[in-house]
This record gives structure tokens, sequence and C-alpha cells, in this order.
């Protein structure tokens, strides 16, 4: 096993920081880019990087779900909904590892990427916002906007869009060892009338939930190095605080940019990654 | 109060993992010190799974039965993959 070093401890600890911020603002876990740090910057064997990433995810879901802005934001009905699909893929990415080639997979995910960056760039603008006394439908909800101090209402659209994204996400999840927020909030966002807010809330919930099974199975199989991870989930709640407070200042406009950034930067990385 | 429940122990699992890791910087190897690591990581990735759990349990007792159908879904694939992964 890898011996953990004050030095990598701390590398570690600084790539969970980065994570947890990541999360909190935009529900992203930061797997995409703490597993290739943590293999080629640091030389973890990519078993125990995986197991590292998906503790720091779950790291990222509690201390979301646990803020007050989390809370408030959360929609858990609509969470639960698409939680379970994405399980589902997640179940169905582990019975077909062996039959997609890697190389596919992630040219595939690199494209889609790009393509939810751009999109998520130009709609930047587009609101999801609907007025307080707006019917929110089956799976919609109201959320008070800390920023603008007002009810906001909300009504989720092309569920079917949702639930298949949510599937796919869990298929992923599986094979890249993502938490799948990077699909779900811009779907979510773009395409399926959830506000930003509440899309990265919900998508932060909801990933915690998909790597719990994964990373448990690591943890049963002792391939989880503690040492590492303790640090890099030490630095996921340090970062997470400066995020979420980062998310609930900054307007929807200014996260969305950022997300269409991170998502850029993600297809860059699976491109660099390509075996 | 669940939710502040949560925050609070949230906040003990981060101490805990604290004085585990410096209890293991300090002592490199001690078997007690990763003990308390593995117990902290051990409750941090079992608090999603007990949120979906609280959930359900709110969702019977507000009588929203449909919702609460949905979580425990939720359970029975993450215990089915969770299975499936282990069994490989």
């Amino acid at each position: 096993m890898t011996e953990v070093t004050l030095s990598l401890a701390l590398v570690t600890a600084l790539a969970g920081a980065l994570a947890g911020a990541l999360g909190g603002m935009l529900g992203l876990g930061g797997g995409v880019f703490l597993v290739p740090l943590l293999v080629q910057g640091l030389g973890v064997p990519i078993t125990e990087a995986a197991a590292v990433s998906l503790t720091t995810v779950i790291a990222t879901s509690n201390a979301i779900s646990s803020s007050s802005q989390g809370r408030y934001a959360i929609n858990l009905r609509l969470g639960f909904m698409l939680e379970l699909f994405t399980a589902a893929g997640g179940l169905i990415g582990s019975l077909v590892a062996t039959a997609i080639a890697p190389r596919v997979l992630m040219i595939t995910f690199s494209v889609v990427m790009a393509m939810m960056s751009a999109i998520t760039f130009l709609r930047r603008d587009h609101s999801n916002n609907l007025p307080e006394s707006a019917d929110p439908g089956a799976w919609g909800g109201r959320f008070l906007d800390e920023r603008t101090d007002q009810i906001v209402t909300y009504r989720v659209v092309r569920m079917p869009l949702a639930i298949g994204t949510s599937f796919g996400a869990g298929i992923l999840s599986t094979l890249l060892g993502l938490g799948g927020g990077v699909v779900k909030v811009p779907i979510l966002n773009a395409w399926c009338g959830v506000p930003m807010r509440v899309a990265s809330a919900t998508s932060a919930f909801m990933i915690g939930v998909t790597a719990t099974s994964g990373a448990l199975v690591y943890l049963g199989r002792g391939r989880l190095i503690p040492g590492l991870a303790a640090a890099a989930v030490l630095g996921v709640r340090a970062g997470s605080g400066l995020g979420i407070r980062l998310g609930q200042e900054q307007s929807p406009r200014f996260l969305k940019t950022a997300l269409a950034i991170v998502l850029l930067i993600v297809s860059l990385v699976m491109v660099q990654r390509l075996p | 109060m669940i939710d502040r429940a949560f925050a609070t122990a949230g906040y003990l699992n981060t101490a805990l993992m604290a004085y585990g890791v410096a209890a293991l910087w300090l002592h490199p190897g001690s078997s007690s010190a990763t003990a308390v690591v593995y117990l902290a990581l051990v409750l941090l990735m079992l608090t999603p799974v007990s949120r979906v759990v609280v959930a359900g349990i709110r969702y019977i007792r507000a009588g929203d039965f449909s919702s609460a159908l949905l979580t425990l879904g939720i359970l029975a694939v993450l215990a089915l993959s969770g299975w499936a992964a282990w069994a490989r």
C-alpha cells in the first residue's frame, strides 16, 4: 500500500479543498480532477485514488446537505426520483464495464462535456425562476434565494430527459469513477427548468448516495488508504464551506460561466487521460 | 431537529478524523490511530444512506407513500449494486 508521507497528505488535503470548493459552489464532486492528480501527479495507484475520490465525493455531499443553504435548495423528492435511476445506471455500468472500450467511452464523454460547456455558456442568461405564485407542478418546488432574499418557484420540465441523464450519469459514475455531477447539473439547469442553485444542491446530495456503495466496497476490500482519505476529507471540509459561501453570493450567470469553464477543463482532462 | 443532528454529527466526525490524522502523524503505524480514522470514514460513508432512511421515515409519517417507495427503491438498488460489486 502507498506510504502516506506528510507532503503527500498535505497535497491531497489541498486537492480535497479544491474539490470541496467546486462541490460547494457548483454541486460537483471533484473526482474528475482528484483522480488524475493522485495518479499522475502523486503516483497513487488508480484503485486507491478512485477510493479516495469517492470518499471526498461523500464528504462534499455531506457538507452541502448539512449546510442551511443546501438544505433549503435541495429538492429531495426530485433527487430521490433521479437517484433511483442513477443507482440503476451504476448497477448496469458495473455489469457492462468490460464490454465497453475505455477509449471510446472517454472520447464520447469528452465530446459531450465540451458540448455541455458550450450550451451552459450560451444559456447563462436563461432563468428558470417563476413568480412565487406559480404552480411548481409535481416535481418542482420553491426555495429562498438568500442572495436576493426572494422566494423562487420553479417547475421541472422534460422529466424523461432528467431521468435518462441520471441513468447515464450512473453508468459513467461506475465506468469512470466520477460522482456524476458534471453530467446532471448542466442538463437539469439548461433543459429541465431547475434553477442553478437547486440543480447544484440536489446534485450534491445525489452524488453522495451514488458514491456510497462503491466507497464501502473499496473500504471492505482494503483498497482505501485511511490516512490519505482522511487528509482529503479534511481538505474537503475546509474547501466546501468556502464554496458554499461563494455559490450563495454569486449570481446564477457567474455560476453558469464557472460551470462552463469547469466542463471544458473536464473535457480536456479526459482527452489528456486517453489510454 | 434531525437536520441539526446531522450537522452536529458532521462536525464531530471531522474532529474525530482530524484527531486520527494527527495521531497517525505523531505515531506512524499506530493501530489505535488507524482504527479511529477507519471509524470516522465508516461514519462518513453511512451518512448519505442514513439521510435516505430518515427521509423515508419522514415520508411515511407524512403519508406520502409514493415518495417513501422511492427511498425504499434507492436503498434496494444500492444494496444490490454493493452486493454485485462485492461479489465480482
